[in-house]
């Protein structure tokens, strides 16, 4: 066997694989995404992607005072597009939603709560977590805070009114001062979110949630997809490889032949990939995806690096399941650290600075930058190829270890 | 051979291998040591960045009023005064800071006087998520200021009763003490929050471990896809092609996952479960889920090269439609069926 004809024989494994991976993979991402997007389209006028679901619970439901409350809670600017706000008739219905997953916590509104606001009772609403914490509910609390506050400020001026009103005798005319003072506060905070103008430090930076969390899906999959290519990327048998060491062939040049091969399977698959969505996404406001030689050698570094971290993973066992196991432990673990999921802001300093600094974290800057166009971050390109050179570096030596065990 | 001879054998074999050993043992140390490092919320909040810029030397007493609430707030935020703008647009490029605020220090009086457009600079990076929610908060902050300082404008020059601070009945001191008085004595509004475990605290541990539970749950399941590939593997051989062999090879590895997700849960009970052993119950019924899913799936599908592809995109499934770091239903109701598909949902949804 020669060298050619090794690297055309994993080439040719690599091709026989492809049909089912292709089938297995893309077309219930084409049925979903289409279902999504067909749906969002004839549904969903605005938006593909709707509010979170709260529920609202109070004794006061016919009272028009609760319904304006409700709907200055949903109108804020940091709600409006994030917090849908669900009326519910009992607590009993709202528990049920929440158990099932249907809204995300529930604010109830005792009887009388806006009354109370008004003429000074100030019955505490209460806000219902579910068992579990998550990003939601930390998000809601801050939110709920801060409506207190501007309500607890508001209420303080019409307190200090009303004291020194009434200490000047003159009750008559206390309820117009209410009202000027209410009509004051109100001003501020309805008009609260004119006060900021919003910079970017990356001027041409346009992502938003929507790109940055479809990135992070297409990684995690690109990350995945070598599970369906086990059968080429696991370690050969004990048959093949002293059939290997006969012709003189080293781990290297096998190791070689894999990443390249694999490399030329994912790249062609991917490029293709961003064609269409070149085509199929033009004059999308969230997508800017340019088919061109720049994208198709970042695509190639790309899938180099997955290739790599395959190779790497499955070079680590000669079982399949652990090899499995391992590439989804790795796949989590990277993705979550680099902040591809959970949002970086939200780990300690050091994980922060530790986790931009995977492998994972320049996949999805460079995912990022095929989707929208952005300009590529600064090193990005020698990071990704300093990984690919560090995952086959270590792949190669532990094959070679292997083989002289074997040998 | 019996179903128990050929599980212990199957038993013997994963024990055998280090490599599993340390699989099956990463996700437990992880959540021991994310458990064990207890960051608290002070020393890691969430960093907002603000410069206030000075047109002259000492800054009116309302912007002090303004720093001090900033530098006291006691929240997930943390605002941090820097005295050079660019190194704060610096940080914020560097993702040091979520976000940064740069304003006038007339910002009070300039919004008493009705200027409250775009007064206010606030600068984000791409990796910038919770603007929305930290401009409220300021606003939150600032507004305590300007609600009083209105409030002594309205009472000393337009209300009913101006000409008694005129004549020295009341000065701004009393609409001051009275004021800061309702706005602290816990008179006035708030909300009570409940839901959340005794112990509960919003920290990073916590949101690090709050998809834990979904990641056990994929990982049982992967565990019995890749007992189901061995049997594949293994049925080459027409000595392994019976109900008690895949029977075998995908229980084993299931239930060694499952005692690994157990230990887990047992780590991180108290920030994430109120009660680990009913958790681990519902775990080991979605164990035995899984189980028969893959054994039924595998009987279905006769080629492993199949069985394999399918696994990426399943997985995949799993992790986006079911509600483990987010839930994607909440998002697009059009999307919840989808969710029926995966089996972690049901267990999630328990």
């Amino acid at each position: 066997m020669t060298k050619l004809r090794l690297f055309l024989y994993t080439l040719k494994n690599y091709i026989k694989l492809t049909p089912l991976a292709l089938l297995a993979t893309i077309i219930p991402l084409l049925i979903v995404g289409t279902l999504f997007w067909y749906t969002s389209a004839n549904l969903y006028e605005e938006n593909e992607i709707q509010a979170v679901n709260v529920g609202v619970v109070t004794e006061d439901i016919k009272d028009s005072w609760y319904n304006k409350a409700v709907k200055y809670l949903g109108n804020m600017d940091s709600t409006e597009n994030t917090v849908n706000f669900i009326k519910y008739e009992n607590m009993d219905q709202a528990y049920e939603a929440m158990e099932t997953s249907e809204i995300m916590a529930i604010i109830y509104l005792p009887e009388n709560v806006v009354n109370g606001i008004l003429y000074g009772e100030n019955i505490p609403a209460k806000i219902i977590f579910p068992k579990n914490i998550n990003l939601g509910t930390i998000t809601l609390s801050e939110l709920t805070k801060s409506a207190a506050e501007f309500l607890s400020a508001a209420q303080a001026g019409t307190y200090t009114t009303g004291d020194l009103f009434e200490e000047a005798d003159r009750y008559d005319i206390v309820s117009s001062a209410f009202d000027m003072v209410d009509i004051i506060n109100f001003s501020y905070v309805l008009s609260r979110e004119k006060i900021y103008h919003k910079n970017s430090t990356d001027l041409t930076s346009n992502i938003n949630q929507t790109v940055f969390y479809a990135g992070s899906a297409i990684m995690l999959l690109l990350l995945f997809i070598g599970v369906s290519y086990n059968k080429v990327l696991r370690n050969e048998d004990k048959a093949f490889t002293s059939l290997l060491r006969l012709y003189k062939i080293s781990p290297a040049y096998v190791i070689f032949c894999k990443l390249v091969g694999f490399t030329i399977i994912l790249s062609v698959i991917c490029s293709g990939f961003v064609f269409a969505a070149s085509k199929y996404l033009k004059g999308s406001d969230k997508f800017n995806i340019h088919f061109n030689l720049p994208v198709v050698l970042i695509v190639t570094l790309l899938t180099l690096l997955i290739a790599a971290q395959c190779l790497f993973i499955f070079s680590l066992s000669e079982k399949i399941s652990s090899c499995i196991l391992a590439m989804f432990i790795y796949g989590c673990l990277m993705t979550i650290l680099s902040g591809a999921i959970i949002p970086k802001v939200f780990f300690p300093r050091t994980l922060e600075t530790f986790g931009s600094h995977l492998p994972t974290a320049y996949m999805h800057d460079a995912l990022l930058h095929i989707m929208t166009g952005n300009p590529l971050k600064k090193g990005l390109i020698i990071m990704l190829a300093v990984y690919v050179a560090g995952f086959t570096l270590v792949t190669i030596i532990i094959n070679t270890i292997k083989a002289r065990r074997a040998n | 051979m019996r179903l128990t001879r050929l599980l212990l054998l199957v038993l013997k074999d994963y024990i055998k291998r280090p490599f599993m050993w340390f699989i099956l043992l990463s996700i437990p140390l992880i959540c021991l040591g994310i458990t064990l490092s207890k960051t608290s919320i002070d020393e890691h909040d969430i960093l907002v960045g603000y410069y206030i810029e000075e047109a002259e030397g000492n800054l009116p007493e309302s912007m002090d009023r303004v720093r001090e609430n900033l530098a006291n707030y006691d929240g997930i935020f943390a605002f941090v005064e820097y005295t050079d703008k660019e190194a704060l647009i610096k940080d914020i490029q560097k993702s040091n800071l979520e976000c940064a605020y740069v304003f006038n220090d007339d910002l009070v009086y300039n919004m008493l006087k009705g200027d409250r457009d775009e007064i206010i600079d606030l600068y984000v990076s791409p990796e910038t998520t919770m603007d929305d929610v930290i401009n409220e908060t300021l606003f939150s902050i600032i507004f305590p200021v300007i609600s009083e300082k209105h409030l002594e404008k309205y009472l000393t020059d337009n209300s009913d009763i101006r000409d008694l601070f005129k004549d020295g009945v009341y000065t701004l001191e009393d609409i001051d003490s009275l004021y800061n008085m309702y706005y602290s004595d816990g008179s006035t509004f708030r909300f009570d929050y409940e839901g959340q475990p005794d112990s509960f605290k919003i920290t990073p541990s916590s949101i690090l471990l709050s998809p834990i539970n979904g990641i056990i749950a994929i990982m049982i399941l992967l565990t019995s896809f890749c007992g189901a590939l061995v049997f594949y593997k293994d049925s080459d051989n027409p000595i392994f092609r019976i109900w008690k062999v895949r029977i075998a090879y995908i229980t084993i590895p299931s239930l060694l996952s499952f005692l690994s997700g157990a230990v887990s849960i047992v780590f991180i009970s108290g920030e994430a479960f109120a009660n680990p052993f009913s958790q681990i119950g519902k775990l080991f019924l979605y164990t035995l889920m899984c189980i028969i899913f893959v054994c039924l799936i595998s009987i279905v599908i006769k080629s492993e090269t199949m069985f394999a592809a399918f696994i990426p995109i399943f997985l995949l499934g799993c992790l986006v439609f079911s509600p483990i770091f987010i839930d994607v239903a909440l998002f697009s109701p059009v999307l919840k069926p989808v969710s029926y598909l995966f089996l972690p949902y049901y267990y999630l949804i328990m």
